[in-house]
């Protein structure tokens, strides 16, 4: 480097500049320290044809810049996100994410209604997950039942009916949900409003599916080991880990890349 | 001219000086200093947050573009930076008016 560079005073702000920026995405920083720069050298040479000397001109250029904490506290006020901008990621993104949700209940209420077809009623629910035999209940189950042989087969299909139909039905609410979410975000896109990053919605979402699938298999597991019904866990364990998974694998891609939040916040999520 | 006072104005300004010709912040600068007069000699370290801020609210758009053998930042104004910059041109106008008629002189409004 030539002595001219190591005794600038511009190329000395310029540095603690990139050192303050430090905790902005890469581009922002590069963007600020570049224009910084363009601004910083036009003064001076507009200070020297007025007469000043090359290093007066850097070192007055630069005092009338402002320091690099000063312009980093403003960058940064700049950079933040307002209450109203979070509030509208957080709906945007929560809407998005409940809606996968109950889309993947109703998907788990498919599997269990393809685990009832193969394994019977009695492999999705038993006796242990309702509610007490009394004889009302009886009286009531085996009046939606006429073909069922006793109170506990009439109880145990209408639990295996709510676990697979009351899923389904969750999971068209989901998609209804799901398409009001598309619309909402379209809508507000138009406005600026954005969801939030997706390395945020993904890592919220893969959190959530692989507690709820690790949860559900456990107590599949625990169904086995106890002789009773497992297909409603299992079913749910299902749709659980693989949408997990997915979101997962998604957000290790997303790391790979490198893509900082900045970048994200402008990006489409849906 | 007390800073203080531009300070309240300074997204008008702004947006009137990129307005009047696309630039980077140094020209933006340098017109506000000339066409005021000497008046309004702001600092960069109010106007480049102040260019980014309306920039984030999507009333100015920049691109980086070579201008005499230096990458520079170059801001204009976009659709709703052209409607924002008239909407505060009224609101000015509004308001210098409202106080002119009230700090005129007695004899001037009488007459």
């Amino acid at each position: 480097m030539s002595d001219r560079l190591n005794a600038s005073p511009i190329e000395d702000y310029l540095d603690d500049l990139t050192l303050c920026l430090r905790h902005e995405s890469p581009r922002r920083a590069r963007h600020l320290v570049s224009e910084a720069e363009a601004h910083l050298y036009d003064l001076a040479a507009a200070l020297v044809s007025a007469g000043a000397k090359g290093l007066d001109a850097e070192a007055e250029a630069v005092a009338r810049f402002g320091s690099a904490h000063e312009i980093t506290r403003a960058e940064g006020r700049v950079a933040a996100l307002p209450t109203a901008t979070i509030i509208t990621q957080i709906g945007l993104s929560g809407l998005f994410l409940g809606s996968l949700g109950a889309v993947a209940v109703g998907a788990s209420g498919l599997i269990a209604g393809l685990i009832r077809l193969i394994g019977g009623t009695g492999a999705i629910v038993d006796l242990s997950s309702g509610p007490p035999l009394t004889a009302a209940n009886c009286a009531r189950w085996l009046s939606s039942d006429s073909s069922a042989s006793s109170c506990q087969a009439a109880a145990v299909g209408d639990w295996a009916d709510e676990t697979v139909f009351y899923r389904i039905a969750l999971g068209i609410v989901g998609l209804i949900m799901l398409s009001l979410s598309v619309l909402a975000h379209r809508v507000l896109r138009r406005r600026g409003a954005r969801p939030l990053p997706q390395s945020v919605s993904d890592t919220i979402a893969a959190s959530l599916f692989i507690v709820a699938g690790v949860w559900t298999l456990g107590l599949g597991i625990d169904a086995v080991v106890l002789d009773r019904a497992s297909g409603q866990w299992f079913s749910a364990a299902i749709v659980s880990l693989v949408a997990g998974l997915l979101f997962g694998l998604r957000l290790i891609d997303l790391l790979r890349a490198g893509a900082g939040d900045t970048t994200l916040i402008k990006k489409s999520w849906i | 001219m007390r800073a203080d006072r531009v300070t309240g104005h300074l997204d008008l300004l702004l947006l009137g000086a990129v307005g009047a010709s696309p630039s980077h912040g140094y020209g933006v600068i340098t017109a506000l200093r000339e066409r005021s007069g000497g008046a309004f000699d702001l600092t960069e370290g109010s106007v480049y947050p102040a260019l980014h801020r309306l920039e984030s609210a999507a009333l100015l758009t920049s691109e980086w573009a070579p201008v005499a053998g230096r990458r520079r930042r170059i801001y204009s104004l976009t659709q709703e930076g052209k409607a924002a910059l008239e909407a505060q041109r009224r609101d000015w106008r509004a308001l210098v008016a409202a106080v002119e008629s009230v700090i005129r002189p007695a004899s001037a409004a009488t007459a």
